[in-house]
């Protein structure tokens, strides 16, 4: 469902210095998988995800979703994609109904089907009690249930999710995890970026490591913890991240 | 297979049809202003900065007019005067030579301005009153020979004004009483030499000063400009707050990727966003415009500021019409400027020196006397001002409305294809350094074809920039006529070459390409130059069929006029100035680079009509003044000449038609005389023979077949050369 091939990006910085934020990285994940997308800070993995969306123009490479590359074909891309970003917000003067309904509209779904998922998903996410409230007046975590809600309005096969369980407490998180699992289950691909890595591990099927833009290490949990030699992904990401490059030379492969 | 349950199945769909995508942006644009309308910020600058500054600005008004027309301000004159009997006959004497007005009528009757307030004491210590401050002047006034006070009277007496130096009113009240007691000698006198039978005139040499009110004096600023800069700052305050919020609010608060996530292009988000600040604006506009209408004439302020009828509800739709002009532009200018930020704060940033800028000019137009004319006429701001006075004096000229219109719109789009660059690109949404630089860059990869924000930055610089030269040229009458005829030319080949070939390199546009100077057919050559020999007829036959409805004398002593100086030109100067020089340039620009933008977006008959109409436009605002027979004949022109770009994909044989018509017709006018002796039918503008359109019809048909026929697209990637210098 998601195919990346030799993806990379080059941003210019300020004084005209090249900085590469994802170096030719590649994978794919199929319908009905979490994919963790794990990574310390500016390890290259928001880009990735907007690459994969076609919101940024990768320098070379492709990302295609259901067939579909990013760069040719964006709006096809971006309607079988549902997004959750860490800092996505909502339209604070609208109700909840009035927004989830706007994007439905947005994606083209009809009124009628909208109002039925609409339905669907706030039972399911648990918000039936404030679809008529403001948005403004919602908490952290209703507003990121109602953000996951938004991203899946229109039923797309795809989930990107960066960071979704930031800033949300343990219940919120909880909400967020289950419904990660739930989405597994309905067949749909998804992205997970997080660095909440307990939660990783237990709703992600495989994982990419990345770190500065290179996908160091890709595999199932139980790979993971053969090629490194860590039990849990807690102690491979601070090895990730204090010793880059010889975290690289351990796992005996090289990158991407 | 396991079937796919119901929820499983997805839901979006593709936006087909025009009339669906229509339909999307106008929910959009719903959605963006039921946000912004729910917001008490944005309900606080429609409706209750109106309700609360026009009532207290009418106050400050009303304040204005009645200092002026009143004399409430002006000062009671206490005079003192020393003894009884002085005092009886100075009070006779200043009632008759410098009467003070009824002090105790004062509240009862109207100010009577040209008389001073006078009050009279008995001092019998004139210093001590004056230091006191009791009087402001004094009087000491002695009869030396007896007599009466009176031109009867053999009177000899000597007055002496005493008053404080530093008191100002001591000083008017003395140079009132010197100036009463000047007039009262020379009636003495005058009288005195009648008595003595001596026919002369007591004072020789009278003089007699008439002072006039000039506009200057009326006032120091001219009110009737206030009216339109106060309801278009006011427009300016409503579109600012949801110009920010709907763009780097949205980016703000992480909305903004989410909308740029869904499949809607970046353009028709823009434009939604566009129509919801516009409509704000408007809302805000109305809101000014009904409680300035109310305010005045409750107030009474509409005669005072107006004149005649004061607010009539027919100057309140064309100061409307103006503010829906003003608001087009200027919510695009702020959009633009906003979607370059990335917080509240930095959109408030850049604000803040826009709003600096509107003030200077929006200042500037306030000053009396200004004239929408030349320069002013484009500049933006200053002439929706100046233009929303004009209407309110209903004193407005068609050309400075049709330059302000034509400028306002062509800045609107450029402002609308900036923001459209700007808003939602990968630099801007995500990027931490980015900057104004971004939007100059050049673009990494050479193009063949300029990009219509590119266009249209070219567009917006140049139609000021032209309509400015063409009013300057049109002045330079002192100068040599070969000067002149080689400053046009200069002009010509300076504006329509140098700002396409600027704006070319800033979008990195092939030459060759960019511009269709691809190597023609040389039949379509011929086709070329047979056109443009024959079309002539047909725009004389035009020109006088237009004329016939419009018979403007001014029009017929024009035409004379440059009939007489195209005479006193050498006829090889005349065609290489207004034949060969225009037509390269202009078919450079309009033909090349400007249809080269459009084409990719629209049909190509949109982009003929298109680049025709932007054609005529440039033809119909020249030499600060509009020429409608040359709107006409222009645009038809530009029509024929964008079909022959099109159909040879070059614009060289477009160049040899436009220079044959152009020709053709200088040289006609130059032998105008040797033609009327010898042709009669070219006297008093008359029509051409039948023979002779029929002719050129026969010629023009050749032409257009040729074209039409013969014409092929040329190869063109060998020729492609790349405007580059790096």
């Amino acid at each position: 469902m998601i195919e990346v091939h030799r993806l990379f990006k080059e941003f210019s910085l300020p004084g005209g210095e090249p900085l590469t934020a994802v170096n030719g990285i590649s994978f794919s994940v199929a319908a009905g998988e979490v994919y963790g997308l794990l990574g310390p800070n500016g390890a290259g993995k928001t880009t990735t995800i907007r690459m994969l969306l076609g919101l940024l123009q990768s320098t070379s490479g492709w990302a295609a979703i259901g067939g579909f590359r990013s760069r040719d074909a964006p709006d096809e891309v971006k309607r079988r994609v549902g997004l959750v970003a860490a800092n996505a917000g909502v339209y604070q003067w609208l109700t909840v109904r009035e927004m989830l309904l706007f994007f439905a509209d947005v994606y083209g779904v009809p009124v009628p089907e909208a109002k039925q998922e609409l339905v669907r998903l706030s039972e399911l996410l648990g918000f039936q009690a404030f679809l008529d409230q403001r948005c403004s007046t919602l908490s952290t975590g209703q507003k990121q249930r109602v953000n996951l809600a938004r991203a899946l309005i229109h039923r797309p096969p795809v989930l990107l999710l960066d960071e979704p369980t930031l800033g949300l407490d343990v219940f919120g998180s909880q909400v967020v995890v289950e419904f990660i699992e739930h989405l597994r289950d309905e067949g749909k691909a998804v992205i997970l970026c997080t660095h909440r890595l307990h939660e990783a591990e237990r709703v992600c099927d495989r994982f990419g490591l990345m770190h500065h833009g290179n996908i160091v290490s890709e595999g199932t949990l139980q790979e993971l913890r053969e090629r490194t030699g860590c039990e849990s992904l807690v102690d491979m990401f601070l090895k990730l991240s204090g010793s880059g490059p010889a975290l690289a030379a351990s796992f005996g492969e090289a990158p991407a | 297979m396991t079937p796919t349950p119901d929820h499983e199945q997805p839901l979006y769909s593709a936006s087909t049809g025009v009339l669906n995508r229509w339909r999307r942006l106008g929910r959009l644009a719903a959605k963006e202003l039921r946000e912004i309308l729910r917001d008490r910020r944005t309900i606080i600058t429609l409706v209750l900065m109106p309700v609360l500054v026009y009532p207290l600005l009418s106050i400050a008004f009303q304040q204005f007019f009645l200092s002026r027309a009143g004399d409430f301000q002006q000062p009671v004159y206490t005079i003192g005067i020393k003894g009884d009997q002085q005092y009886a006959e100075m009070t006779n004497f200043f009632a008759r030579y410098a009467p003070s007005q009824d002090l105790k009528a004062d509240d009862s009757t109207a100010p009577q301005p040209d008389k001073p307030k006078f009050k009279y004491f008995q001092a019998p210590d004139l210093r001590a009153a004056i230091q006191n401050g009791q009087v402001d002047l004094g009087l000491d006034f002695e009869i030396e020979s007896p007599g009466g006070i009176g031109p009867e009277h053999a009177l000899a007496a000597r007055c002496e004004l005493i008053y404080d130096s530093t008191s100002a009113n001591g000083y008017e009240a003395a140079q009132i009483i010197r100036k009463a007691v000047d007039i009262a000698n020379k009636e003495f006198l005058q009288q005195r030499l009648e008595q003595l039978g001596v026919d002369q005139r007591a004072v020789p040499v009278q003089t007699q000063i008439e002072e006039l009110e000039t506009d200057a004096d009326v006032a120091a600023v001219s009110l009737t400009s206030v009216i339109p800069l106060i309801l278009i700052l006011m427009t300016i305050t409503g579109a600012v707050y949801p110009a920010i919020d709907l763009t780097a609010g949205e980016r703000e608060r992480g909305t903004l990727e989410i909308l740029i996530a869904a499949p809607i292009p970046r353009m028709g988000l823009l434009i939604a966003k566009y129509i919801a600040v516009m409509t704000v604006a408007m809302l805000t506009a109305s809101v000014n415009l009904a409680m300035m209408a109310v305010t005045i004439s409750v107030s009474g302020l509409g005669e005072k500021l107006l004149g005649g009828n004061g607010l009539t509800p027919q100057m309140m739709i064309q100061v409307f019409c103006l503010l829906v002009l003003f608001a087009m532009f200027f919510s695009a200018v702020l959009l633009a400027l906003t979607s370059f930020a990335r917080s509240f704060k930095e959109a408030q940033a850049y604000l803040i020196p826009l709003m600096l800028l509107s003030l200077a000019p929006g200042v500037m137009s306030l000053m009396p006397g200004l004239e929408l004319t030349g320069t002013l006429a484009v500049l933006p701001l200053i002439n929706i001002v100046l233009l929303g006075r004009d209407l309110m004096q209903s004193n407005v000229e068609l050309t400075s409305l049709v330059a302000v219109v034509v400028s306002t719109s062509i800045y609107s789009l450029v402002a609308i294809a900036i923001a459209g660059k700007i808003f939602g690109a990968e630099g801007v949404l995500y990027s931490t350094q980015g900057s104004w630089s971004d939007f100059l860059r050049r673009p990494d990869e050479p193009t063949g074809a300029p990009t219509l924000t590119n266009a249209m930055f070219c567009l917006a610089c140049l139609f000021p920039a032209y309509f400015i030269i063409s009013s300057l040229t049109a002045r330079a009458e002192g100068l040599p006529v070969a000067t002149r005829v080689l400053l046009s030319a200069g002009a010509t080949g300076f504006l329509f070459g140098m700002f396409p070939l600027a704006a070319a390199y800033l979008g990195r546009v092939r030459l060759i390409a960019g511009f269709s100077l691809w190597r023609p057919q040389l039949v379509t050559i011929v086709g070329g130059m047979l056109l443009g020999l024959s079309l002539w007829p047909f725009a004389h036959e035009f020109t006088l069929m237009t004329n016939t409805f419009q018979l403007d004398d001014r029009f017929q002593e024009t035409a004379k006029r440059i009939i007489e100086q195209v005479q006193a030109i050498p006829p090889v100067l005349l065609v290489l100035a207004y034949a060969v020089i225009p037509a390269t340039f202009e078919e450079f620009c309009f033909r090349g680079y400007l249809y080269n933008a459009i084409r990719p977006r629209t049909t190509a008959v949109q982009t003929i009509l298109a680049t025709a109409i932007i054609f005529g436009l440039f033809h119909f605002v020249t030499q600060g003044a509009l020429s409608m027979e040359r709107l006409a004949n222009s645009t038809i022109l530009g029509i024929i000449l964008g079909w022959m770009r099109y159909k040879t994909d070059s614009i060289w044989p477009g160049i040899v038609m436009h220079t044959c018509h152009n020709g053709f017709l200088l040289i006609m006018a130059h032998y105008a005389r040797q033609l009327e002796a010898r042709f009669p039918q070219f006297q008093d503008r008359q029509h051409l023979p039948a023979s002779w359109l029929i002719g050129a019809g026969v010629v023009a048909i050749i032409g257009f077949a040729l074209v039409q026929l013969f014409a092929s697209p040329p190869p063109r990637e060998s020729e492609t050369v790349a405007l580059e210098t790096s």
